[in-house]
Order: C-alpha cells, then structure tokens, then sequence
C-alpha cells in the first residue's frame, strides 16, 4: 500500500498544481474536482471515513458544481493573464504561508509530547455522549459549541448570498422574476403563479434522458441522505454529509429543469434557518433548569443529538442548494424568457 | 476462484487503459466520449465481477452491483448530454 499513497501523494501535488498552472480556468476547476476526489481518498487511507465523505460529497463534488455555473455565467473568454504586481503579491503571501507554517511546525516539534490523551478520554467518556460513534460525539455533544458556530457561519454566508442576489437583481432586472415574491409582499400570489409558469416552461427544455435520470437518482439521493444521517450516530456518517446529498439531489433536479426551490420561497427560507433555531432551542433551554449553556439534561442526549442532527441536515442541504440556485444566472434566465 | 478473480480484475483495468488511450488518442469530441463510455462502464463491470467472490455479505454483493448500475445510468446520460450539447454548438454557424 506504501505505493499507493505514494503516487495519491505526488497526485494530489500535481492536480494543485494543475488548478494553479492551467491558462484556462475550466481546465482548473477540472483540475480542483481531480485534487477534491484524490483528497477523499487521502483521507480514507488516514482513516477519516468522515473527512472523506465530507470532502467528496462538499470539497469536489458541490463545489465544483458551483465553481462550473459561475464559469458557465461568466461571458469574458475564461483565461488568466500574467501580470507581474498581482504574481508579485501572491508570490509574498504564499512565502510568508510558507515560513509560518514552517515556523508553527518547528514549535510544535519542540513542545513536550501531549500529557492529554484526546482518543484515550474521548474512549472513556463516549457512553456518556448519548451516540456510539466518536466524531458524532465530538461534533454534538464535546465540542458541540464548534459546531453551533460553523451552522450559523453557513448561515450568515446564505444570508449575504441572498441579499447579494437581489441587488445584482435588481441592477439586471428584465423582467418579472420571482424576487419579486420577497421585494413587495402584495404581489405573492400573481408573480408566485408566474414564475411556476416560467418554471413550467423551463421544464419542457431538459433533454428527456436527463429528466428522466434525475426522476431515479433524486429519490435515491434523498434516501441515501437520511441513512447517512442515521448511520451518523453509529458510524460514518452525520448532518454535513447528508446535508450535502440533499444538496446534491437539489442541484440535479435544478440541472433536470425541475424548479422546486423557487417555487417554495417562504419554506425555503424557514428551512434555511430551522437548523440554527432548534440548535439553539436545545442548547438554551436548559439554562432554565440550572444546566449549562448545551448542556443535554441527563438521558436525553440521543434523542436532541437525533433532533439537532435531522434539523441541521435540512438547513445545511438547503443553504448549501441556495447557494447554487440563487446564485445571478442572467445568461440562462435571459435565454429561457 | 482467486485466479478467475485476478483475470476478471485485469481484463477491467485492460478495458481502462484502452478507454484511456481512446480519450487521449481520438481526435474530436464524439469519438473520445465513445471511447470513454464504451470501455470504462464494461471494464467497471469486470472488475465489479471481479470483486464479487471477496464479498461475504449478499448486502455487500448488492451494493456493488448497484455502484456499477448507477455509474452505466449517470455516464451513459452524461456522454449524451455532452454529445448533444457538442453537436448543437457545432450546428449554430451554419
């Protein structure tokens, strides 16, 4: 196995090398999917089952997908021109990167080895964390805190990502599109109707084939996603990475011409944040009862880690999809009305 | 079993490199992605038959042979869509 993980090493050198070398910027974001894929892997090899699922199902697989519709919006050539300031700056920072990382790395060799043992106290407090699988454990009830401010980091970005979309909107606006829903609420119903309609229209364009592909692998995708969720509190498994299926499943029907999201907006927005909510319902309430802030009452750690994690799978699925379906696609809008 | 196994195995990564040889040695979008498509899903399937006899578990069996039936669906529909979209871009001077 030694081999392998060392062409998986020179591999993942040479695919970031790729995305930072290449002239043309869809060869790079061929070339950053390639280093996401070999990324997992790596992970795997190290036995970070979760890390792998999460850096397939996210780092290449949803991020590409973005990173490609920002390509296919962009209407300039998509090429990068050397100019020596910005080469210059970029040279700096990546040496100064260098030296600290260095640097940090030299220090860490000279402190004392660890008096803690984090996989030994994380093994004998684990019957204590309500779930059986260890990062699940860390992740929800441990260091659970982490995870409460990583969701609303996610939903801070959608937040601006929105508002962002309204004002490009706004500047490109053609004709009536279905933010209007949002920027005067007497219009609802007659441009929620409307936009259904374009929706409609839009549908009839997606090839059969890709239709009829995206009606089997959505429901499989959806299915797939509430196992892992489930496995998350054995094993492998949790609220990101089914999350990023539902996102997944979201994108294909997007890619299939099956509008769901905007048809849906008041939804989509209470989903958006019911993930954050519920988080901090439970990590308040006990506050009122004498416990810490997260603190689960004793027995009932399983069952709010189950709830935390469902509420949190549909909110990080649904930040994760928004951030792709409303993103500004004027070319593809502009084509189909 | 083991000896059939390795046969299987190699004939599939056979299937591979020549599918890779196709991509890189064709000449133009159409007859690449025939190349791609053709040889990789039959040789994943030998190694899919390959990989069979290790597993202890029906469930296991199962799952593999679904990876190998989701991966013909998706890059079949794949090489369509990228094929259609090649042709209709090539249309539109005319």
């Amino acid at each position: 196995m030694m081999w392998f993980d060392v062409i998986l090493g020179i591999g993942l050198i040479v695919a970031a090398l790729g995305v930072f070398r290449s002239d043309a910027l869809f060869r790079s974001v061929v070339f950053f999917v390639t280093f996401g894929i070999l990324l997992a892997l790596t992970w795997l090899r190290l036995q970070a089952p979760d890390l792998a699922l999460a850096e397939a199902a996210i780092g290449a697989g949803l991020t590409g997908v973005l990173l490609l519709d920002t390509l296919g919006v962009l209407n300039k050539p998509a090429t990068v021109k050397f100019s020596l300031p910005k080469h210059l700056l970029a040279a700096v920072v990546a040496v100064s990167a260098a030296m600290g990382l260095a640097w940090s790395f030299w220090t860490l060799l000279q402190l004392p080895a660890p008096v803690y043992n984090l996989v030994e106290t994380l093994a004998a407090n684990i019957d204590d964390s309500g779930v059986s699988h260890g990062i699940t454990a860390v992740l929800l009830n441990f260091r659970s805190y982490d995870t409460l401010l990583e969701v609303a980091v996610l939903l801070v970005a959608i937040v601006i990502g929105l508002g962002l979309r309204q004002e490009l909107r706004q500047e490109l606006r053609q004709g009536v599109r279905y933010d209007k829903v949002q920027s005067n609420g007497e219009n609802d119903e007659q441009s929620a109707s409307l936009s259904s309609k374009q929706a409609n229209a839009a549908e009839h364009e997606a090839p059969a084939l890709l239709k009829s592909l995206v009606h089997v692998l959505v429901p499989l995708l959806l299915i797939t996603a509430i196992f892992v969720l489930w496995a998350g509190s054995t094993r492998p498994g949790g609220a990101f990475q089914a999350g990023a299926l539902i996102a997944a499943a979201g994108v294909l029907a997007r890619l299939g011409n099956i509008d769901i999201a905007s048809r849906v907006n008041l939804l989509l927005r209470t989903g958006l944040t019911i993930g954050v909510f519920i988080f901090l319902l439970v990590a308040v309430s006990p506050m009122l009862t004498g416990y810490a802030f997260l603190a689960y009452p004793p027995g009932w750690a399983g069952v709010l880690i189950i709830l935390i994690e469902l509420m949190l799978t549909i909110s990080i699925g649904l930040i994760l999809l928004s951030l792709f379906i409303h993103a500004p696609r004027e070319k593809r809008n502009g084509g189909s009305s | 079993m083991f000896y059939l196994q390795i046969v299987f195995i190699s004939i599939g990564c056979l299937f591979f490199i020549i599918g890779t040889v196709g991509l890189l040695r064709f000449p133009d979008v159409l007859t690449r992605i025939h190349a791609l498509t053709k040889a990789d899903n039959l040789g994943l399937g030998f190694i899919v038959v390959g990989l069979i006899p290790s597993q202890t578990s029906a469930a296991d069996i199962a799952k593999l042979v679904i990876c190998w039936l989701l991966i013909l669906a998706a890059s079949s529909v794949s090489a369509y869509l990228v094929a259609n979209q090649h042709i209709r871009q090539t249309r539109k001077p005319e």
